[in-house]
């Protein structure tokens, strides 16, 4: 089956699914019977069945069918799961642990979908990158890069052509090479330091010679690297921490979800 | 923390015999028998004697009437000599093959046939062409097809045999092998899957031979020789009764054909020496360095077959050479040529060689000349079998040189793809990891499935060569021509009998390196050996750690896909025989 007709059949069976769930609903209400009740577990079941990725992702051992597989029930599951939400909730929500509940499952929804874009476009991101590094080498190639700009920093000022490119080092580069990028960076990469950085210091060939000039080529190619691994950092980081985010607060969310059906029918809800 | 060790003896070439079981005697009656007692033996080294060699690298074994010795497609890394007894060689098919390459529980053929109503009906109506021979199964029952089977023993004693010997024999075409006589070398050394069914057709001692020590025997002069003659009068035979081409050939022709066939080996066995040093060179280097079989506006002398090994099919394109295909086992080169300028007009010129054909690595290949190939072949090719006119040849005699560039259609892999796979020599693998960047979102989730499935430790590393957004990881490939085997003095590592898997025997193996440092893709690494309860092996002796080889395994214990593959949530890893190139195309083209 291939991933066009997969989808249609996903697709349709999740509409169907709503369907059926819309039409029970609409039997419910002409039947006088209690709406929160039928969506309210329809609810719990369909979240309890997101949590069937995480268990088959614990289960490597045991022939369980591919992750991959898991990963689109849960994708479309979960949007059952969030259009049901939409038709269990009252409007507007009353009391504090229903608010906090209906944020932590909106947060968790809208994560996954989040966490579902980056899934697509984060690859891409890092595929147009030339080299490509695994997360971990990342620190300690950007401490060699560093190191090497320093290196190159501190032997131009040997050139006899003034301390242009180490003054401009220590006043532009210093941060940059030493430092990791700002939160901002890390939420939303982009080139705009990069290209900032490689302007000014194509600006300075003015004041360097020949010797100076090849110099801070090799520093313009520094920065390029240290960007490269930046921008990796930062995308895979952030499809990471999405991650983290989507996964912490699913425990959360259970625990709550826990708390209201035993406060609802201990007490029907009436102390929320 | 310590890490806990625990001292043992380093392990030895000979530690684990092939069989233990070897009396002196019996050692003794083998080297007063021939071809042993023809040996010079001085000619083998003290530590590894004739006698060391026959009492470690191999074992007697008594069969039945009737027993089936090794089943065709089966890999194997020993050779038969017959003691005494016949032995049959089923020069035809004898066992059916089995259903189609599995198809994946979860794959949506599958459930499309449970809806269809036709779970369990799959062997019929299909293809059986399109499913290779080395993928035939075991026989699952007591009948499979005409050929009836029954089982003796048990355990790893269990022997299959057919249990109408006569019957068989007289409805199949075989080749005997009598007392002193080898078979089944040619699959041990070449590293390829059997040939041919071999059958004991009364009672009969064969000695079976590891080939690490058919490799060690072969420094007899009077040994090797028997090699050659054998494999000229029986295996060529069978080779060419199995070519698609041949089947229709009466069986005179098949005679003459194999009479004037001309064997011929390019290039270096042992060729991952060659490559390491040249894969530093520029593409055009590396295509010069590989040695000729046909060169394209040649004379086109003769058919040439692939035996072993890959061939590039390359046509000059400007300054340069372009690749258009590799040729593995069974593939042919020239035919075109020679159809056509047989069924041209006497008078025309003959058109030479279009393509050339270079030995990427090493190459076994066969070549029959054009005279006998226009007396005993073609005029029993059916003509749908024959590929069409030439109709706009580049080359022809008296005539310029077509330098146009080259029309792919759309099906062609990408020819930037091919020279890549070409030139890493990625086509080996047979089931090549590959993941798809573009896809692909780092998570590791194949990394540690992977370490969950062998001990804490993955086999594999996410890195490798890379051609725009595929990337042939650090991980064993399970080569159609795994050289990494070559060296191997224990034969710890060696092909599985069904699958054809690339496995490591723990127990055998003594750390050489060997394997290590032969794959040419750098996907074995040596890591400390560890007991059960996980303390690292230290040589009693020295102190140093023992070490070990390490791969993957493709999760051979459990069934079904690679663990890697089935914890990679974007579908991004998948396993491929990059060897078919239609394979190849079918994943990665379009990209």
């Amino acid at each position: 089956m291939n991933t066009q007709s997969r989808r249609t059949l996903s697709i349709t069976i999740t509409l169907f699914a709503v369907g059926v769930t819309v039409l029970a609903l609409q039997w419910t209400r002409n039947h006088l019977g209690d709406e929160s009740t039928l969506t309210g577990w329809t609810l719990l079941v369909s979240t309890a069945g997101l949590y069937l990725l995480t268990a088959r992702k614990k289960l490597i051992k045991h022939h369980l069918g591919p992750v991959a597989a898991w990963l689109q029930i849960h994708v479309y599951m979960g949007s059952f799961a969030s259009i049901v939400f939409l038709l269990h909730i009252g409007w507007p929500i009353r009391g504090i642990f229903e608010i906090l509940l209906a944020g932590c499952f909106v947060f968790v929804a809208v994560s996954g979908m989040v966490l579902g874009y980056l899934s697509r476009s984060t690859p891409k991101r890092l595929g147009a990158i030339a080299n490509d590094h695994q997360q971990e080498q990342i620190p300690m190639l950007q401490s060699i890069v560093a190191q090497q700009a320093y290196q190159e920093a501190i032997q131009s000022t040997d050139f006899g052509e003034g301390a242009t490119l180490a003054e401009f080092y220590q006043r532009r580069l210093l941060g940059f090479f030493q430092h990791p990028r700002g939160i901002l960076y890390q939420a939303v990469p982009n080139g705009f330091k990069r290209r900032q950085l490689l302007r000014e210091l194509n600006d300075l060939d003015r004041y360097l010679a020949e010797k100076g000039v090849s110099s801070r080529r090799a520093l313009s190619d520094m920065v390029k690297t240290k960007d490269d691994l930046d921008y990796q950092s930062a995308l895979q980081g952030r499809l990471r921490t999405f991650f983290m985010l989507h996964v912490s607060l699913t425990w959360s969310l259970i625990l709550m979800i826990g708390v209201h059906v035993v406060l609802v029918y201990r007490f029907h809800g009436s102390i929320l | 923390m310590a890490v806990e060790s625990i001292e043992v003896q380093r392990p030895d070439r000979w530690d684990h015999p092939l069989s233990g079981d070897m009396t002196q005697d019996q050692l003794d009656q083998l080297l007063r028998s021939p071809p042993f007692s023809l040996m010079d033996a001085s000619r083998f080294a003290r530590n590894a004697s004739l006698a060391d060699i026959l009492r470690n690298d191999t074992r007697l074994i008594q069969c039945e009437p009737g027993d089936l010795v090794f089943r065709e497609g089966q890999y194997g890394g020993t050779a038969y000599l017959v003691l005494h007894g016949d032995v049959r060689i089923f020069l035809s098919q004898l066992i059916p093959e089995a259903s189609p390459r599995a198809i994946s529980r979860w794959s949506g053929k599958r459930w499309l046939k449970f809806f269809r109503g036709q779970r369990g009906k799959q062997a019929a109506g299909t293809d059986r062409r399109k499913t290779p021979r080395r993928e035939a199964g075991r026989p699952e029952s007591a009948s499979s097809g005409r050929v009836a089977f029954g089982y003796r023993g048990s355990g790893t004693e269990t022997r299959i045999f057919l249990q109408d010997v006569p019957g068989v024999l007289s409805e199949h075409s075989t080749s005997q092998v009598g007392a002193g006589e080898l078979f089944g070398e040619m699959a041990a050394v070449t590293r390829s899957p059997r040939e041919f069914t071999a059958v004991a057709a009364t009672r009969c001692a064969l000695l079976e031979i590891r080939w690490q020590g058919l490799k060690l025997l072969k420094q007899d002069t009077a040994f090797r020789n028997l090699l050659d003659e054998r494999y000229r009068s029986e295996v060529l035979h069978t080779h060419l009764r199995e070519t698609k081409l041949f089947r229709y050939i009466p069986d005179d022709s098949i005679e003459q054909i194999v009479a004037s066939a001309k064997l011929e080996s390019f290039g270096n066995l042992e060729w991952y020496a060659e490559y390491r040093k040249g894969s530093k060179k520029s593409a055009s280097q590396q295509i010069a360095a590989e040695p000729l079989i046909a060169e394209e506006g040649a004379y086109a002398t003769g058919l040439w077959i692939i035996r072993g090994g890959f061939a590039r099919l390359s046509r000059r394109q400007g300054a340069g050479h372009r690749t258009l295909a590799y040729l593995g086992k069974g593939q042919i080169f020239g035919l075109s040529e020679l159809a056509h300028n047989f069924r041209s007009s006497s008078g025309a010129a003959p058109l030479p060689y279009q393509e050339s054909l270079r030995a990427i690595g090493y190459v076994d290949a066969l070549c029959i000349p054009k005279q006998i190939v226009n007396q005993h072949v073609l005029p029993y090719v059916r003509r749908a079998d024959l590929p069409p006119r030439l109709d706009a040849p580049r080359y022809q005699f008296g005539q310029p040189v077509i330098d146009a560039p080259l029309e792919l259609d759309a099906n062609t892999v990408d020819t930037g793809l091919l020279e890549f796979l070409v030139e890493q020599r990625l086509m080996n693998g047979r089931r090549a990891m590959v993941i798809d960047t573009d896809r692909c979102t780092r998570c590791d989730d194949c990394v540690k499935a992977c370490a969950t499935t062998h001990g804490g430790t993955p086999v594999f590393q996410r890195k490798g060569p890379q051609y725009n957004n595929w990337m042939f990881t650090e991980s064993c490939m399970h080569c159609e021509d795994p050289v990494c085997m070559i060296g191997c003095p224990t034969g710890a590592i060696h092909r599985d009998h069904e699958s054809g898997l690339v496995k490591i025997n723990d127990s055998t193996c003594i750390g050489c390196k060997s394997c290590a440092e032969s794959c040419p893709y750098s996907n074995i690494r040596m890591v400390t050996a560890q007991d059960s309860r996980g303390r690292a092996k230290v040589d009693r002796s020295s102190g140093l750690p023992i070490l070990q080889a390490s791969k993957c395994d493709f999760c051979s214990e459990r069934s079904g896909r690679p663990a890697c593959q089935s914890a990679c949530p974007h579908n991004a890893l998948f396993r491929i025989d990059m060897s078919d190139i239609k394979i190849v195309n079918q994943h990665m083209s379009g990209k």
